[in-house]
């Protein structure tokens, strides 16, 4: 049930909500460790004008912060000692429509250092544990957000989704995780990691609160040229709506990757609760699937080596004290302040991007970029909205896949496209693997289209009942 | 295959790498340009790259006049300043 409506009816005072939230951070954050700031003062503060203003659609809504979103006079770091010491002087246009309606935001989640990882532990607070299983990854990179609303610290968090940094981690903690279309949301405020991608999404425990915290983060913003002026829908009034007669798409390619029989079971159970709902089972095609991770592995790091020159220790953030020149500022800086998952990007993408080799890796992976469109632009003249996997498999141990990061970009087969091509995608709980840990279903849909894809996750969602399990950390 | 020179590209990145960080990076790299290769068997003849997920055409606003943050806010955040502007060691020495 949404823990936004059941909350705005109850009529429970935010300091109560806001209370009983700080009470299950002390209690639970220790050993999960999803938040890095709690801002108690700044939450009291809110609290006071959700008070003032109870007609905000979130008064008194507690909600965790991704390290990558600014917020006034909060550290916003990234994960990334290059940025300890950076108090933001300005909020994202996110943090200012929350605020706004009367969210109490409660302090900032642990993240992959400048959301590059698969898991949250290149973070350099250490990472964030699965509250599922606490030797386990969140997943990531917004793994401090989906730990954080799978632990009940909040009910809802804000996350980024760069190639699946929403999804992924919503899947591995048992929530719901949406990437908006490219454009939806504005991104003033968003450290920026690859422009053509980057889109900042909701984790929460329910597909409802999902619609309801998108219907006021949506929308053009003059501050962001790349939001979009396609008006916005109130896409939490169709939820229940019948999905009889949906064209739910298969794409083959997708069902062509190996599964481990209990992901797998939990897909096929999910494609049985669709049919059974009235929903059209319609195989589609998307020829260049397989290359989703080549292309994504060009372009995210190419425009992250663009959109991280900014951190040179010149104008925030940490600086090397004892350089002798501008230059050995710089690389001393950088060396000192950036992880090896970071460094690891830069260089590709400098490399990808440099004289000679440009034509043969970016140009090349952008024209790919174009036939994944192409692919795309096809399928959904079949099917309203398309479901695969949200990811090869439960979460996996702390450390199991650091020594290789080959391993773990390929973990994000499922989710990389839907950035690539732009449309909107969701994960949704839709099952366990033999050990107890949460799977997801993904859906996208047609840019613009949050509202079909939406009332198609509720739908799964109300018929499957897999969200309804929690883990036992929360009930002890 | 490319092989990365990962020093001097580290250097256009204004990166600083150990011995041991460039060894280690420069096996990485073989491994995920090995992968990457594959797209050469792409047919993307005619294709237009997509810088962007949309075509988007030049987003224009009205030119407002807006109060700006603040030099003085800005120069807190910066790690060293003095008098309205940001400190940086030399960038050219002063040979007397």
């Amino acid at each position: 049930m949404s823990f936004i409506r059941q909350h705005l009816a109850s009529g429970r005072s935010a300091r109560e909500v806001l209370a009983s939230h700080l009470n299950q951070i002390d209690a639970l954050n220790p050993q999960i460790h999803a938040f890095i700031s709690v801002e108690g003062r700044d939450a009291a503060r809110a609290v006071a004008s959700a008070e003032a203003n109870p007609k905000g659609k979130l008064a008194g809504v507690p909600i965790a912060i991704k390290d990558n979103l600014c917020v006034t006079g909060w550290e916003t770091t990234c994960g990334s000692r290059i940025l300890k010491g950076f108090f933001s002087p300005y909020n994202a246009t996110v943090i200012n429509r929350l605020l706004a309606e009367g969210a109490v935001l409660t302090g900032r989640v642990n993240m992959d250092e400048f959301a590059f990882g698969s898991s949250c532990e290149t973070s350099c607070y250490g990472p964030t544990r699965n509250p599922w299983d606490t030797e386990r990854v969140p997943g990531g990179s917004s793994g401090g957000s989906a730990a954080a609303v799978a632990a009940g610290l909040v009910p809802v968090a804000l996350g980024s989704d760069t190639g699946g940094s929403v999804r992924q981690p919503a899947s591995f903690c048992g929530v719901v995780g949406l990437k908006p279309t490219y454009g939806r949301v504005s991104r003033y405020g968003l450290v920026a990691f690859a422009s053509s991608l980057d889109q900042i999404g909701p984790i929460t425990a329910t597909v409802e609160d999902s619609a309801r915290i998108l219907e006021v983060i949506a929308g053009h913003d003059s501050m962001d040229s790349t939001s979009s002026r396609v008006p916005v829908e109130p896409y939490s009034k169709p939820l229940g709506e019948t999905i009889k007669g949906l064209r739910v798409g298969l794409p083959k390619e997708f069902l062509s990757f190996p599964l481990p029989p209990d992901v797998q079971a939990a897909f096929d159970r999910s494609i049985k609760i669709l049919t059974d709902a009235g929903a059209e089972i319609v195989p589609v095609s998307l020829p260049h699937t397989e290359h989703a991770v080549s292309v994504y592995y060009i372009v995210g790091p190419c425009e992250a080596s663009s959109n991280l020159a900014r951190f040179d220790g010149v104008r925030y953030g940490d600086r090397d004290l004892g350089a002798k020149s501008l230059a050995d500022l710089y690389l001393r800086t950088r060396q000192q302040g950036l992880g090896a998952e970071a460094k690891r990007r830069i260089i590709l993408g400098t490399f990808a991007l440099s004289s000679g080799y440009y034509d043969a890796y970016y140009l090349k992976a952008m024209k790919v970029r174009r036939k994944m469109i192409d692919d795309y632009e096809r399928a959904f003249q079949q099917a309203d909205v398309l479901i695969c996997p949200t990811a090869p498999s439960g979460a996996f141990k702390i450390g199991e896949k650091t020594s290789d990061p080959m391993s773990m970009y390929l973990s994000d087969i499922y989710t990389l496209s839907a950035n690539l091509v732009g449309v909107p995608a969701i994960s949704v709980p839709c099952g366990y693997t033999a050990q107890g840990l949460p799977v997801g279903l993904q859906f996208m849909s047609k840019p613009f289209a949050e509202t079909t894809l939406l009332k198609a996750a509720y739908a799964f969602e109300q018929k499957s009942g897999a969200a309804d399990r929690r883990p036992k950390i929360y009930a002890s | 295959m490319a092989k990365i020179d990962v020093k001097k590209v580290a250097q256009l990145a204004r990166i600083e790498l150990t011995d041991e960080e460039s060894a280690k990076l420069g096996q990485q790299f073989e491994e995920i340009l090995g992968y990457i290769q594959k797209l050469e068997s792409v047919d993307t003849q005619g294709a237009e790259p997509a810088y962007h997920p949309f075509e988007m055409k030049n987003a224009f606003r009205p030119d407002e006049v807006r109060p700006p943050l603040g030099v003085e806010r800005l120069l807190e955040i910066a790690p060293r300043a003095d008098r309205g502007m940001i400190e940086v060691p030399p960038i050219i020495e002063r040979k007397d």
